[in-house]
């Protein structure tokens, strides 16, 4: 089996769990996860290092989700490499539970920092990036964010410092689905042209197909080749991705599926 | 004299040398909060973040996460203000080592106006679970804080100020984090203060000396956690033979008409009334000239039975000094509705109906057995041939 193949095939059974999860939670951000789960999966199972035993491990590339709120796809990634239970994803957002509704890096390891509250992530990100080049390590960091985010003022005081302390071994993706809670991102506030933005703001940018591996794949190759500058991949995606009552819907931003959708969900996705 | 963020931009710089892991963060105000120093010789490990104070506490936590000690610095309305929610999300939740020293704190930076003057940082820090609460007294101790802070793991907030103010403490303090400090020993007041208002306590415990009165003034440098043995519950202080206590803030403690008694202990308006008198009637009879000019404060209530009530703090000696001749009994006639004797009796000066639990009636000052002259006052009345001989007063409450 090709890695391309591969990938699809954990992405597939990642959604199935990202699911599974949430509805047995009955709350919870549905589309977001499913438009980045692909993107965490091509980072996780392909590109970054890490180690399954040692999430400790000081030259270990680091994921940031920003953008808390897709925390299932997380979740998902982390019970998969083994840093938390399939039986941990059943309590999703219990009380008690170690995984809450947004990630809290004290609950479980393999979560950097802990996010939810929208466009912070990226500034610890470049906090990680200037620890790491102080200690002239090779490890790289990955923070994804939400398009919606970007309607945060502290994500662009951010990039300003991420371009000004050219920070190389930073890659930025934009989950850019194009819908936010209220609606579609242009129709809230809009924010496009995101890459001429990104650009502007001194980061080397790169349009990838967010849910195409070797779109992905190649885009993040390209990040790492690029010297004094910060990587942003704009990656176009579709939220709700992978099952047809979701995608492109606004409305399952924060709405778990229900009984029906969930087994709508299983068969389009082969999880019968 | 020395202003807390000098010695702190001093100490960041020494102690830059001895540990490599520091690292200081500034929002284009390094040359004010005094990180400046630093940058100048560890230009490598100092990242002046521009006007950006949310973005510095975020990339702050990063850098802690990543194995620094980072040490975060701005005014203290933009530290805490501006950027409290990436304080609380990005630092202080994940409970990550990032130490904020904020400088031009309260009303130091006056000049600048409100919008520079911080007079809620503390209180803003302080609710933020997992955070500690630090406020230097002085230079020597802002230096023993900051050495104490490159060890302690965990979210500190630090609030130093502007203006040079005295060297209270010496070379033989040593600093602990939730630990407060006895600077002076006294009997019938404790004061209690933080940061550059310690000095001023030190400053009044003289004033209160020259006027016969003991007060012990305590450094509580550290707001949260506090120090329960020095400060117990409910803002009252119970500190060895200590009586009565005064906390020092810079803002107003009593209002204009200096009757401020948010917790009801003793103070001037437990005997004296300034509206119970009306300007606007011009009275007549031998009243009129005693105590006062009849529209100043009189009185709740004649000094009878006993007028050793009065005198157990206006005399020389005592809780207040007065110039008040008080061989001139207040006349009853001045007395408001309610209040008069023949009414009421004197118990109202001292105890309020209303401001205990049900139908107890509460003394506003409950005094604790202590002798001074205030709970010589309840004694006057409260002990045996006295006219309330059969009520107990003390920290029980009188029935």
């Amino acid at each position: 089996m090709s890695e391309r193949v591969q990938l699809k095939e954990i992405a597939r059974n990642l959604r199935i769990d990202i699911l599974r999860m949430l509805h047995k939670a009955k709350s919870g951000h549905t589309g977001g996860s499913l438009s980045c789960i692909d993107i965490l999966t091509a980072l996780y199972f392909s590109k970054m290092r890490y180690k399954i035993d040692d999430p400790a491990w000081p030259d270990r590339d680091r994921f940031i989700l920003s953008k808390g709120h897709a925390a299932p796809a997380l979740y998902a990634v982390l019970a998969k490499i083994g840093y938390c239970s399939n039986e941990d994803l059943m309590t999703l957002r219990q009380i008690d539970s170690k995984l809450q509704g947004h990630p809290d890096c004290k609950a479980i390891a393999g979560i950097e920092v802990s996010t939810g509250s929208l466009g912070q992530g990226l500034s610890m990100a470049n906090g990680i990036s200037l620890a790491l080049k102080l200690d002239k390590k090779q490890s790289r960091v990955y923070c994804l964010l939400g398009d919606g985010e970007c309607q945060e003022g502290q994500v662009w005081e951010a990039a300003m410092t991420a371009a000004h302390y050219r920070l190389d071994n930073l890659c930025a993706i934009v989950d850019n689905n194009g819908l936010q809670i209220d609606g579609a991102v242009k129709d809230v506030k809009g924010i496009e042209p995101l890459p001429e933005k990104w650009k502007a703001f001194g980061w080397n940018v790169i349009t990838a197909d967010g849910h195409d591996f070797d779109s992905l794949l190649s885009a993040f190759d390209k990040a790492e080749e690029v010297k004094d500058q910060p990587t942003m991949i704009v990656a176009r995606t579709v939220k709700g991705k992978g099952v047809s009552v979701f995608e492109g819907k606004a409305k399952y931003h924060g709405v778990p599926p229900s009984d029906e959708e969930l087994t709508i969900a299983l068969k389009e996705l082969g999880g019968v | 004299m020395i202003a807390t963020r000098d010695a702190y931009g001093e100490t960041l710089a020494r102690l830059g040398e001895i540990n490599k892991d520091i690292v200081v963060l500034d929002a284009d105000l390094s040359g004010s909060t005094k990180t400046a120093v630093f940058a100048k010789k560890f230009p490598d490990r100092f990242f002046n973040m521009g006007v950006a104070e949310q973005d510095m506490m975020g990339t702050a936590a990063g850098l802690a996460v990543a194995g620094k000690i980072p040490f975060a610095s701005t005014f203290a309305i933009f530290a805490t203000g501006r950027a409290w929610e990436q304080v609380r999300q990005s630092i202080a939740y994940p409970k990550v080592n990032v130490k904020i020293v904020a400088s031009h704190a309260g009303i130091t930076v006056g000049e600048d106006g409100a919008s520079h003057q911080s007079v809620e940082d503390i209180a803003v820090m302080r609710v933020i679970p997992e955070m500690t609460v630090i406020v230097p007294a002085d230079g020597i101790e802002t230096r023993k804080v900051i050495e104490e802070m490159v060890r302690y793991k965990g979210p500190v907030y630090v609030r130093v100020s502007r203006g040079k103010s005295p060297v209270i403490l010496d070379e033989s303090y040593s600093f602990e984090i939730g630990k407060g400090t006895v600077l002076r020993e006294g009997t019938t007041v404790a004061i209690i203060a933080c940061g550059i208002m310690v000095s001023k306590a030190i400053e009044a415990a003289d004033i209160l000396g020259k006027e016969g009165l003991s007060a012990r003034v305590i450094n509580i440098s550290t707001i949260k956690p506090i120090d329960k043995d020095r400060w117990v519950e409910g803002n009252r202080i119970r500190f060895g033979s200590s009586t009565s206590f005064l906390t020092v803030k810079p803002l107003p403690l009593f209002d204009e008409e200096g009757r401020k008694s948010p917790d009801g202990n003793v103070t001037c308006a437990t005997c004296h009334n300034p509206h119970q008198w009306d300007p606007n009637v011009v009275k007549e009879g031998p009243g009129k000239d005693v105590e006062g000019d009849g529209t100043n404060s009189f009185l709740r209530v004649a000094n009878n039975p006993d007028s050793a009530l009065c005198r157990n703090c206006h005399l020389q000696r005592s809780v207040v000094f007065s110039k008040h001749n008080i061989g001139i009994s207040a006349p009853e006639e001045k007395n408001g509705p309610g209040s008069k004797v023949s009414e009421t009796g004197p118990c109202s000066a001292c105890h309020l109906p209303h401001n205990g639990n049900g139908m107890k009636m509460w003394a506003r000052k409950l005094g604790g057995g202590m002798e001074d002259p205030i709970s010589q006052l309840c004694k006057n009345c409260h002990s045996k041939g006295s006219l309330a001989e059969r009520r107990r007063w003390g920290t029980i409450p009188i029935l």
